[in-house]
């Protein structure tokens, strides 16, 4: 059988890469709307010089509170069980004081929770921004919007338009993986459908669904039958002009590659005793997101260009006080020791971090109308954490009211945001574009985002 | 297939300049030069030509004929040659067609002239019908497009004086006769203006103008040919000794007369900036030379207003400014400013002032710098030292850089209009690399970027790549007989060798002995570990998870409801 590095080798003489890589400009649809299909929509390079080539985005589903992580508002405490009269229509029931206490952490003096108290000895490695808007007040529209820049379900997610805009540097993954929970937003949309988000769950060997090969077929069996698709593949997408079968025969290719890739990849048990200590693998509480985190790590150093993690469980209603606690104790020692290995490794600088739910959390306490403790959405302010990446390290960006209801100063949108990602990766939002129907789609909705130049360094 | 013809022909074009070898680049430069000599012999030619065939027809004398035609030949071929020697200064030393534009247009219109006069008579004859016929049809389309608009026009006025005269005739006329027929009467004079109209344009079909000699002909063409040529060596000098360089020091009494419309748009750079940022760069480089004293090349730049009518910069565009270019070339090229023998290449802080104050940088009230370089749009162009780097190479097409493109071996540009490259060898087996090294020859002193991470490759082999900035090779089994190469790196900024075989010894001799050195990832010294323990983090969360690892059941409702919500 073949090695994986031959087949690499091989890939001017078979399948995928003899259609993908060496197409002639101009000769395929996909090849004139996409510029050279080796090089992506944009063949002559990035629109300016890159502060981050790969994105690891850490999305808490449900949406953090920002009370009882990074915005002290001692108002609350102040009315703490009583109603404002100007938000009594938007909130009804009473502000809720913060479960935690503010301290001042590092050179930059954010104030960070006691829930934090890892990412508070590091605060000064991130930019902290307090204003961040998603309009959209519902998890499902909340989560198309902040993955794919718009409201509707079925838009490409930002993974997808990075991997589309500029590729991958690893041949044998996926360019845009998605780990944690398997949820819809990391779909290729009307993109090509290698670009789909491919969900590994955490476990090694068996990260991917239905990836060994069957016991009753043997290797050349499989590369034979994978060598015929690739060939009906080509047929199809010559005479037909069809991109559906170029990737077709890409993911085919792909999957192949990944049967060897993957238990390599994915093995955390390759990894010495004391990082599997720093990501909290030894505790129960941590070990689910910390695995994925560093699986994530491992992933990004193998030249993967977008790994969203997903960590569900933040939609805080009600029993905040019992269960926001141990959710903040298990985000808290694995995104610390991501940042802190990534930076041993040199990784920081160009891996651009960002964690953040879909939309931020009320001053009022839900829990009056549905029993219990805890907040309701607040689409108008939220609080993201950005790192690594040519990240201005130790800032904090935007200001809301003395509630921590609407923001005063700087607000964020969610196509700000992606704005600023694709800014960070060399990629002008504004001209990243796939015509779709008549018109050019872009990754950042439709209006005129801002790039927040103040974010980087 | 669906590319369109402009973009083909220029991706041909450029094909085909890869091809050309630098000494045919050489060459051409060093023709180039003879360009600004050789002009003068069709300018000074032609005039002689003119001069001697006016003599010859006043005098009837054959022999001053024969010379006339003699030096009208000499004058064409001379200036052919300076188009060709033009052409080859301009591509050798890139200039932009919005440079050399009209001075190539005219002389190419000159030439062409000249070429119509020198023709036998018969063919001079028939381009000369040629262009009457032309001329003849393009009147008469003008004529009688005028002459529909102008019914367009009048026929509202023609069809209401029509109206009144039918109104009056069957209410007023009845008892008082007489006025409508005056309305008929005007109608009626309209109508016939128009016809005159109508048939003058008819007899523009007859004019035709009549050819009574060729020799009349050939004077037109020399004497257009000669304007031309007038045209064209005006702009030439104007290209060499600076914009209006002739009127320049014309008497005071003058003056009035040759003022031109001089748009005085407020919008040039700010006097304050130059004056405090500008001018320390340009008294440390160039007044010597450019300055109140001396105007070599007839260029000083003492003063802002000196340097607007010197026209060597584009407002708000660095890279367009003749100034930036020629300080941004590299020393060994023969206009590069300030030259070899003279100065030392500008700094890099000079220069970003420089493109700073062209991009409209202005100080604010306290005196500090408010340039306009905040925000994203300044990281688009690169920064001064890469430009310099990439001016100097050669271009790659995208097809050229896709055809060296390989899943395993992935060459991406740094940034769209750069020539400069990032190469991903993470997936190149050491049994390969030299083929594959090999491979990409052509590109070695593109790459500024490398990455072969977790891939064992001889950092020895990748010694053939001399522009390396940035270098990730972690856990690539470095070890200390590899340091020498990563020394010879002299532009290194950014190293990553972490996880590596390297004693602290190797470690100490890279940051001593790399000059450029910015960034060093180096092995680590101790295990990483976070920086406070679980005790010290905090005793509330401590008992939050004990505590809740018991109270399974209420954390299974607070999923559930998470659930419901999603």
């Amino acid at each position: 059988m073949k090695t994986r590095r031959a087949l690499l080798r091989d890939m001017g003489k078979l399948g995928l890469a003899s259609v993908a890589m060496s197409t002639p400009l101009g000769q395929l649809a996909q090849a004139s709307t996409m510029g050279s299909a080796a090089l992506g929509p944009m063949p002559m390079g990035l629109h300016h010089l890159p502060s981050a080539k790969r994105v690891i985005f850490l999305w808490l589903q449900g949406g953090i509170s920002q009370f009882e992580s990074f915005e002290n508002k001692p108002l609350l405490t102040k009315l703490h069980d009583t109603s404002p009269l100007a938000y009594k229509k938007e909130c009804g029931p009473a502000c809720l004081k913060s479960l935690a206490t503010f301290k001042q952490q590092g050179e930059s003096g954010t104030e960070v929770s006691d829930f934090f108290p890892h990412i508070g000895s590091i605060i000064d490695e991130f930019t902290l921004i307090r204003t961040f808007q998603n309009f959209a007040p519902a998890h499902p529209a909340a989560g198309n919007f902040l993955f794919s820049g718009e409201r509707l379900a079925g838009k490409p997610s930002l993974g997808s338009w990075i991997n589309y805009a500029i590729g991958s540097e690893n041949p044998e993954l996926p360019g845009f993986i998605n780990l944690g929970f398997k949820h819809s937003n990391n779909k290729n949309g009307y993109l090509p459908s290698d670009l789909h988000g491919v969900y590994f769950a955490t476990d090694g060997v068996s990260a991917v669904d239905f990836l060994d090969r069957p016991g009753d077929i043997d290797a050349a069996m499989q590369r034979m039958a994978i060598d015929q698709v690739s060939q009906l593949d080509k047929l199809g997408a010559a005479q037909r002009n069809d991109r559906a079968s170029l990737s077709h025969a890409k993911v085919y290719e792909l999957a192949y590659m990944m049967q060897s890739s993957i238990p390599k990849v994915m093995n955390l048990a390759d990894e010495p005793d004391y990082i599997r200590k720093l990501y909290g693998l030894d505790q129960p509480h941590c070990s689910e997101l910390g695995g994925n985190l560093l699986s994530a790590r491992r992933l990004i150093e193998s030249g993967v260009r977008f790994v969203n993690v997903s960590d569900q469980g933040w939609d805080h209603h009600s029993g905040l006080d019992t269960a926001f606690p141990k959710k903040s104790a298990g985000l808290d020692q694995p995104l610390t020791a991501l940042i802190l290995d990534l930076k041993q490794r040199g990784l920081l600088d160009d891996t651009l971090v960002v964690v953040t739910g879909e939309f931020g959390r009320t001053p009022f306490n839900e829990g009056k109308v549905i029993g219990g403790t805890g907040r309701g959405h607040n689409p108008d302010a939220g609080v993201v954490l950005l790192a690594g990446g040519g990240i201005r390290q130790g800032y904090t960006h935007g200001e809301t009211d003395e509630f921590g209801w609407k923001p005063v100063r700087d607000p964020v949108t969610v196509n700000d945001l992606n704005a600023s990602i694709l800014h960070a990766l060399g990629i002008d939002h504004m001209r990243l574009s796939y015509e779709l129907g008549g018109r050019n789609f872009r990754a950042t909705g439709v209006g005129e985002p801002r790039v927040v130049s103040e974010l980087f360094a | 297939m669906d590319m369109d013809f402009g973009t083909r022909a220029s991706l041909w074009l450029d094909g085909m300049l890869q091809q050309v070898p630098a000494e045919v680049f050489d060459t051409f430069a060093f023709a180039g030069n003879f360009h600004p000599i050789i002009v003068h012999f069709p300018l000074a030619l032609l005039p002689l030509a003119l001069g001697l065939a006016a003599l010859a027809r006043l005098r009837g004398s054959e022999v001053l004929w024969l010379q006339a035609r003699t030096s009208a030949v000499l004058a064409f071929a001379s200036a052919l040659l300076a188009i060709s020697l033009g052409f080859a200064k301009a591509w050798a030393e890139s200039y932009s067609w919005s440079d050399i534009g009209a001075h190539a247009s005219f002389a190419l219109l000159a030439t062409g002239l000249l070429a119509f006069a020198l023709l036998p008579s018969a063919g001079l004859r028939f381009s000369g019908e040629a262009l009457l016929a032309i001329f003849a049809l393009l009147t008469r389309l003008i004529a009688k497009l005028l002459l529909y608009l102008l019914l367009i026009l009048l026929s509202p006025l023609l069809l209401l004086l029509w109206l009144l005269a039918w109104l009056y005739r069957l209410t007023l006329g009845r008892f008082m006769g007489g006025l409508h027929r005056l309305l008929f009467a005007l109608r009626a004079a309209l109508g016939r203006a128009w016809k005159a109209c109508k048939n003058s344009v008819y007899r523009l079909y007859l004019v035709r103008p009549k050819l009574h000699s060729v020799g009349r002909w050939r004077a037109v063409f020399a004497a257009g040919a000669m304007l031309a040529l007038v045209v064209t060596g005006l702009e030439g000098g104007n290209r060499v000794h600076g914009e209006g360089h002739l009127l320049k020091n014309a008497p005071a009494w003058m003056q009035p007369y040759l003022a031109e419309a001089e748009d005085q748009d407020s919008a040039w750079l700010d006097e304050a900036y130059y004056q405090a940022e500008v001018v320390p760069v340009l008294r440390k480089h160039c007044f010597k030379c450019h300055g109140e004293d001396k105007a070599k090349g007839n260029l000083r730049l003492h003063s802002a207003e000196a340097i607007r009518s010197a026209n060597i910069l584009v407002l708000d565009d660095p890279w367009g400014s003749e100034l930036l270019r020629r300080v941004l070339l590299p020393p060994s090229h023969s206009a590069a400013m300030p030259p070899r023998e003279h100065g030392v290449a500008l700094a890099e802080e000079d220069i970003a002032t420089l493109i700073a104050w062209i991009r409209g940088a202005s100080l604010d009230e306290d005196g500090g710098v408010a340039g306009s370089s905040a925000g994203a749009s300044a990281s688009k162009s690169l920064p001064p030292e890469l430009a310099r780097l990439n001016s100097s190479l050669r271009p790659i097409s995208a097809e050229q850089l896709a055809a060296f493109n390989k899943p395993s071996l992935r060459l991406q540009r740094l940034h769209a209009e750069s020539q400069l490259l990032r190469a991903n060898f993470q997936f190149v087996e050491a049994e390969h690399l030299a083929a594959e090294l090999e491979r990409i020859k052509p590109l070695w002193p593109h790459i500024l970027e490398l990455d072969i991470s977790g891939q064992a490759l001889p950092l020895s082999a990748f010694s053939v790549l001399p522009n390396l900035q940035r270098l990730n090779a972690a856990s690539a089994g470095v070890d200390d007989g590899q340091v020498p190469a990563i020394l010879a790196w002299s532009s290194l900024h950014w190293l990553n060798v972490f996880d590596n075989p390297l004693s602290d010894e190797a470690i100490a001799a890279i940051e001593a002995d790399l000059p450029a050195l910015e960034t060093l990832h180096a092995p680590a010294k101790e295990t990483l570990r976070l920086a406070l323990n679980t005790e010290q983090a905090s005793e509330k969360i401590a008992t939050q998870i004990t505590t809740q690892s018991g109270d399974k059941s209420s954390e299974k409702s607070t999923q559930t409801s998470e659930n419901a919500v999603q």
